[in-house]
C-alpha cells in the first residue's frame, strides 16, 4: 500500500513539475533573453541561458523610452481608481448589506447585471464623452470607467454580509453614527475583503490595454502596457533584447504584488467564486 | 414609514450615491447609448447630424462578406475550444494540486503566474517564440524532426495557436477556483467511501465532481465570458489576420467602430455580442437550477 502511494505521489510530482515548467518557461526565457545580445537571441541553434550576459539592453531601454513616465502614469491611474472604487464600494455595500436600506435590492440587481456586462461595448459612447469633455490623452479620461465598478461593490456586499449583526448593534448603542460604525468597526473586520478588492481591481486596471489605447495617443501619457506595445511596434523589430527588457520591466510590478499578496489571492478567488 | 425609518432610508441612499452616480454615468448610460447608436448612422468623431436608420446596421453587418462566414465561426470556435480547454485542464491541475506533496506551494504559485502577467507581455513573448525564422518554436520543431511551420502566418493554424496560448495562460485561474471548491468537499464523504472500498476514480466521479458542480457551472460561464471579451492577444499578435483567420467579434467591433469610425455598425456588433453573453448566462442559470434541483433530491 505504501509502495503504491509513493508511486502515485511521484507521478503527481512529475506531472506538476512538467506542467509548471511549461507554464513558466516562456517567462524565464523572456527574462534571460533580456540579458542577451540581439545576435544571440536570434541565433540558431538557440541558447537558453545567456552565453554572454549584458545589461546594455536595459541601459539603452531606459535611455530611449520614458519607462518611469509609463510606470508613473499607470500608478496614478491604478491608484486613483482603486481608491475611488474602494470608497464607492464600501459606502454602497454598507448601505446594502448592513443597513439594508429599503430599495437597495434594486441597486444590487443592477450591480449583478453590471458584472456580466462586457465593458467593451461601452467604449464607443465613452470615447465620445471623453472626447467632448476634452479629456482625450489625459489620465482622468482613462480613469472614468473605472471610478466605480460593479465587481467592487458586489465583492464588498458579499463580505459585509458576513459581519455579525451584534457588532453593528453594539456600535449603534455606543452612539456611533453610520460612518463611525463603518470606519471603526466594519472595515477592520472586512480587511480580507478589502485586501482582495484592492488587489484584484488594481491588477485588472493596471493590465488593461484596450481602453487606454483608445484614449491615449501621446507617448507621454502612455500606461505601461501601452508603452510596451508601442515600443514593440515602433522599433526596428530586430531590437529583441530591448523588447524583452521592457517586457520584463512591465512584469515586475505585477509579480511583486502577486507574491506579496499570495494569501489573499486564494481567499479572494474562492470567496467571490463560491458566493457568486 | 416612521420618521426615523425615513431618515435612515435617506442616509442609506446617500451612502449609495457615489457608486450610483459614477456607475450610472460611466457604465449604465454608455450601455444604453450604445444600444441607441446601433440604430443610427452615427460616425465616430464627426458632428454630422445623426439619423435613425432602424435595423440597417444590423442587416449590413449580417450581410457583410466576412461576418457570418468567418467572424462568427471564429468566435464560436474560439469560445468553445478555449473554454473546454481551460475548464478541463484547470480541473486536472486542481486535482493534481489537491493533496499535499513536496513543493506543492511552489507549484500552486507557479501555475498562477501566467494569469497575473498582462496579455501584452504574453503576446509579445509568444510572438517572438513563434517567429518563423528566428523564433525558438521552429528550432524545437526542426530538432524533433518536423518541418518548419509558418505559425501565425498560416491561416489554418493561427487560431489554434492563439487558443493554445490562451489556455496556457488562463488554466491556472480556474485551477484555483476548483482547488477552493475541492477543499470544501466534506472529508467525511470521501473517507467513508474509501472505507467502503471505493477507488480514486469512483470517488472522483461519484462524490467530488457532483459536490463541486455549482462551482463548475460558474467556472464554465466565466470562461465563456472571458473568452468572448478577449481583445489584447488578437490585437498584438495577429491583428485579426492572416486573412481574417483570427478575427473574432470583439476585433471586428474594434475595427468597425474605431478604425472605420462607423459607430453605428460597431454598436450593432456590440449589441449582438451582448445578447450572446446574456443567452449564455441564461443557459447557465437554467443548468444551475436543474443541478440544484437534482442535488436537493439526494
Amino acid at each position: 500500500m505504501k509502495h503504491r502511494i509513493f508511486w502515485i505521489k511521484a507521478v503527481r510530482f512529475v506531472f506538476l513539475l512538467v506542467g509548471t515548467c511549461v507554464t513558466l518557461l516562456p517567462f524565464i526565457w523572456m527574462v534571460l533573453a533580456s540579458f542577451k545580445p540581439n545576435g544571440e537571441i536570434v541565433s540558431y541553434p538557440p541558447s537558453f541561458f545567456p552565453e554572454t550576459w549584458i545589461i546594455s539592453n536595459y541601459i539603452n531601454l531606459f535611455a530611449t523610452a520614458p519607462i518611469f513616465t509609463y510606470l508613473k502614469n499607470s500608478a496614478i491611474i491604478t491608484g486613483g481608481c482603486t481608491i475611488s472604487i474602494l470608497i464607492c464600494s464600501c459606502l454602497a455595500a454598507y448601505s446594502i448589506s448592513i443597513m439594508k436600506t429599503p430599495g437597495s435590492k434594486v441597486v444590487l440587481s443592477i450591480v449583478t447585471f453590471g458584472i456580466i456586462l462586457p465593458v467593451q461595448i461601452n467604449y464607443i459612447p465613452l470615447l465620445t464623452m471623453v472626447s467632448s469633455w476634452g479629456l482625450m490623452n489625459t489620465r482622468l479620461g482613462v480613469m472614468l470607467p473605472y471610478l466605480a465598478t460593479a465587481f467592487g461593490t458586489y465583492l464588498m456586499c458579499s463580505f459585509f454580509l458576513t459581519i455579525p449583526r451584534e457588532i453593528v448593534e453594539a456600535g449603534a448603542i455606543d452612539g456611533l453614527g453610520e460612518v463611525g460604525i463603518l470606519t471603526r468597526l466594519v472595515m477592520p473586520l472586512a480587511k480580507p475583503g478589502i485586501a482582495t478588492l484592492i488587489i484584484f481591481e488594481s491588477m485588472s486596471i493596471w493590465r488593461d490595454f484596450m481602453w487606454p489605447f483608445l484614449v491615449i495617443s501621446k507617448k507621454a501619457m502612455f500606461t505601461m502596457p501601452l508603452g510596451v506595445v508601442s515600443f514593440w511596434q515602433g522599433n526596428d523589430v530586430m531590437q529583441w533584447g530591448m523588447i524583452m527588457a521592457i517586457a520584463t520591466v512591465a512584469v515586475v510590478p505585477l509579480i511583486i504584488v502577486y507574491f506579496s499578496s499570495q494569501k489573499y489571492f486564494i481567499e479572494g478567488i474562492s470567496f467571490s467564486g463560491i458566493k457568486g | 414609514m416612521s420618521k426615523r425609518t425615513l431618515f435612515r432610508t435617506i442616509k442609506g441612499w446617500i451612502l449609495m450615491l457615489p457608486f450610483i452616480l459614477l456607475f450610472g454615468a460611466f457604465t449604465l448610460y454608455p450601455f444604453v447609448t450604445t444600444f441607441f447608436y446601433s440604430f443610427t448612422n452615427k460616425k465616430l468623431g464627426s458632428n454630422r447630424v445623426v439619423s435613425w436608420i432602424g435595423l440597417l446596421n444590423y442587416s449590413d453587418v449580417l450581410e457583410s462578406k466576412d461576418f457570418l462566414s468567418q467572424i462568427v465561426p471564429n468566435s464560436l470556435v474560439w469560445v468553445i475550444v478555449v473554454s473546454a480547454g481551460t475548464v478541463t485542464l484547470g480541473l486536472v491541475l486542481a486535482l493534481l494540486l489537491e493533496r499535499p506533496l513536496r513543493g506543492i506551494g511552489a507549484f500552486r504559485t507557479g501555475i498562477y503566474i501566467p494569469v497575473v502577467i498582462d496579455w501584452v507581455v504574453v503576446s509579445i513573448v509568444w510572438s517572438f517564440l513563434l517567429q518563423p525564422d528566428v523564433g525558438m518554436g521552429n528550432s524545437i520543431l526542426i530538432s524533433l524532426g518536423f518541418a518548419k511551420s509558418r505559425f501565425l502566418n498560416d491561416p489554418n493554424i493561427a487560431l489554434m495557436i492563439l487558443i493554445f496560448i490562451y489556455i496556457w495562460k488562463a488554466m491556472g485561474y480556474f485551477a484555483i477556483f476548483y482547488l477552493a471548491a475541492l477543499q470544501d468537499v466534506p472529508p467525511h464523504l470521501t473517507e467513508s467511501a474509501t472505507i467502503d472500498g471505493a477507488n480514486y476514480l469512483q470517488i472522483l466521479f461519484k462524490i467530488k465532481l457532483p459536490q463541486i458542480a455549482p462551482i463548475f457551472a460558474v467556472v464554465v460561464v466565466m470562461s465563456w465570458i472571458n473568452a468572448l471579451k478577449t481583445f489584447d492577444i488578437f490585437y498584438v499578435m495577429t491583428g485579426g489576420g492572416p486573412a481574417n483567420a483570427t478575427k473574432t467579434m470583439i476585433y471586428y467591433y474594434y475595427e468597425q467602430a474605431f478604425i472605420f469610425r462607423d459607430a453605428g455598425a460597431g454598436a450593432a456588433v456590440s449589441v449582438m455580442f451582448t445578447i450572446s453573453v446574456f443567452i449564455i448566462i441564461s443557459i447557465q442559470r437554467f443548468i444551475l437550477a436543474k443541478m440544484r434541483g437534482a442535488e436537493g433530491s439526494i
